[in-house]
């Protein structure tokens, strides 16, 4: 499939590649891929390359695209602070997508950090209209902690046939009820990340659901996530029709082994291409 | 249509994409910025796998005090890598290194100096040495840590993945079982790359890569001396240094920091800047 590497105009001077859409330009929103930290733009182990080549199979193009002063790309030169520069930076990606190629609507997709800031855009742009958030922010719950501390004594006592008992479906908590009793838990993850704290991330989601935004949910295990309804105990006020949730057990946070990339990447371009 | 460096209105600065159009190859140019150039050229050959991800940062940082020093200089992506076509489990030795022969022709073409130079880092130092001697006509020539013995350097990587597994798979619960033969801290490693880098053995290289090479090591390396020896044996002026730094190279998932090593890369700068010599 075609793909155009470009440089966004001064004064942000960004470098990404725009993949084409096999089947051409449609009207639907186009995918842009956020940085995941200090990765550049092809993602840990390329998968954010695999996603956009899958995609454009699929009719959907998409941008990715190093933020200021990551990757290729030079710091910007208007002396904004970090969040805003950040911001503003796919706000132009956003505007160089309008003028070049006449997409009106954009779906952010976005790992760790990336997650982190397709969130915020998403609360300050209507033009967004799916974000997918990938090892984004965690808040805990009573059943995630039971859950990780149940999976440290098992792994020393019982290794193996736990899980199968307690099920990582649920099928314990709903033989006991009492146990999905949620706490008012704290943001997991940090390492200099711009989290929202747990009242921006709930008034944050309550306004992506009035807009209609649909919404990606995928989580690998180990941070804090412990198990796949984690995201709709916290949230339950999220419309379950507008929430897709994908919990990667046994995957690292960093995707590491090639079957776990499949995965992400097969949950992420699907979800994507039933938004269309 | 496929941009390349030599674009309609002068070189292309900044990102493209360059060579055949079943593997077109991601590129970025930095073109001198000195007034006066030094009519040379600079071709970078990223690292593998690993490798790639923690150099990123220090190369473009050399390349951009290269283009600072009067360099043009040409960095990309191997097909199946980065931005570039393809898909990491069809790659192979052979292809990489036709890759590097293209990069090296589409800088000589764009922008017409008959001088090029190459550097490397790791496995992209030894593909480097290997495409050099297919072109024949490299001036200069910097290996930075090349890997010498292809077998040694498998058996590495080998041995940080299954570090990494047992480190990680204390804490998942259902991480599938190791699969060193696919697969190499995150990248497929197919059975033909495999081979292809199990063979290298830099010093047993046939064809003088380059007039003048320089080979940086971060650490005493006897495979260093002994690939010193045989280039020069095949004509080469070589120069052997040793520059403390932070190793950006072989890290495990997880812990790339985006070192710069900023000692080596003014030697590298100083060494392709100064008058003929090793």
């Amino acid at each position: 499939m075609p793909e155009h590497a470009v440089t966004l105009p001064a004064p942000a001077s960004l470098v990404g590649v725009f993949t084409e859409a096999e089947e051409g330009e449609r009207s639907g929103p186009a995918v842009i891929f956020l940085n995941a930290g200090l990765l550049h733009r092809v993602g840990p182990n390329r998968v954010y390359v695999r996603m956009a080549r899958e995609l454009a199979r699929r009719g959907v193009s998409s941008l990715r695209f190093d933020l200021s002063g990551v990757g290729d790309s030079p710091p910007r030169t208007d002396g904004l602070p970090l969040r805003a520069a950040a911001l503003r930076d796919v706000s132009d990606a956003m505007a160089f997508l309008e003028a070049t190629r006449a997409v009106s609507s954009f779906i952010l997709i976005g790992i760790c950090s990336g997650a982190d800031l397709a969130f915020r855009v998403a609360l300050a742009d209507e033009r967004v209209v799916g974000v997918g958030l990938i090892d984004g922010f965690v808040y805990r719950t009573a059943r995630s902690y039971l859950y990780d501390s149940a999976s440290r004594v098992s792994r020393v006592i019982f290794p193996g046939w736990w899980r199968e008992l307690v099920g990582s479906d649920g099928r314990l908590r709903r033989g006991l009820p009492f146990l999905s009793g949620k706490a008012a838990g704290t943001a997991t993850g940090g390492g200099g990340r711009d989290i929202p704290s747990r009242d921006e991330a709930d008034a944050g989601l309550r306004e992506l659901a009035r807009r209609g935004v649909n919404l990606l949910i995928v989580h690998s295990e180990g941070r804090g996530y412990s198990y796949p309804q984690q995201f709709a105990d916290v949230f339950p006020f999220v419309p379950t029709d507008r929430v897709e949730l994908d919990y990667l057990q046994g995957a690292d946070h960093s995707f590491t082994l090639v079957a776990n990339q499949d995965r992400l990447v097969r949950a992420a371009v699907d979800w994507t291409a039933r938004l269309r | 249509m496929i941009q390349t460096l030599a674009g309609s209105k002068g070189t292309v600065e900044g990102p493209l994409y360059f060579g055949p159009a079943a593997a077109r190859l991601f590129g970025i140019h930095d073109a001198p910025q000195t007034d006066e150039g030094r009519e040379g050229s600079v071709v970078l050959c990223y690292p593998h796998g690993r490798d790639y991800v923690s150099a990123f940062r220090a190369y473009r940082t050399l390349a951009l005090r290269l283009a600072r020093a009067g360099f043009h200089v040409l960095r990309f992506d191997y097909r199946g890598t980065g931005d570039s076509a393809g898909d990491i489990g069809d790659a192979s030795r052979q292809q990489w290194i036709e890759d590097i022969v293209a990069a090296v022709d589409e800088v000589r073409g764009a922008v017409g100096h008959s001088s090029v130079s190459l550097v490397g880092l790791r496995l992209g130092a030894t593909l480097a040495a290997m495409a050099a001697s297919a072109c024949r006509d490299v001036d200069r020539l910097v290996l930075w840590e090349p890997v010498v013995k292809g077998d040694e350097y498998v058996a590495t990587l080998r041995a940080r993945h299954r570090e990494w597994f047992q480190a990680v798979a204390r804490r998942l619960a259902r991480m599938r079982p190791l699969a060193t033969e696919d697969e190499l801290l995150g990248y497929r490693f197919s059975e033909t790359l495999r081979n292809d880098l199990q063979r290298v053995d830099l010093s047993s290289l046939a064809v003088r890569p380059a007039r003048h090479v320089l080979i940086i090591g971060q650490h005493d390396d006897a495979e260093h001396a002994r690939l010193a020896q045989r280039l020069e044996g095949l004509g080469a002026s070589v120069g052997v240094r040793r520059v403390a730094g932070p190793q950006i190279w072989s890290t495990i998932p997880g812990m790339d920091q985006g070192l710069v090593p900023n000692r080596v890369l003014q030697a590298i700068v100083d060494w392709l800047g100064s008058p003929g010599r090793a």
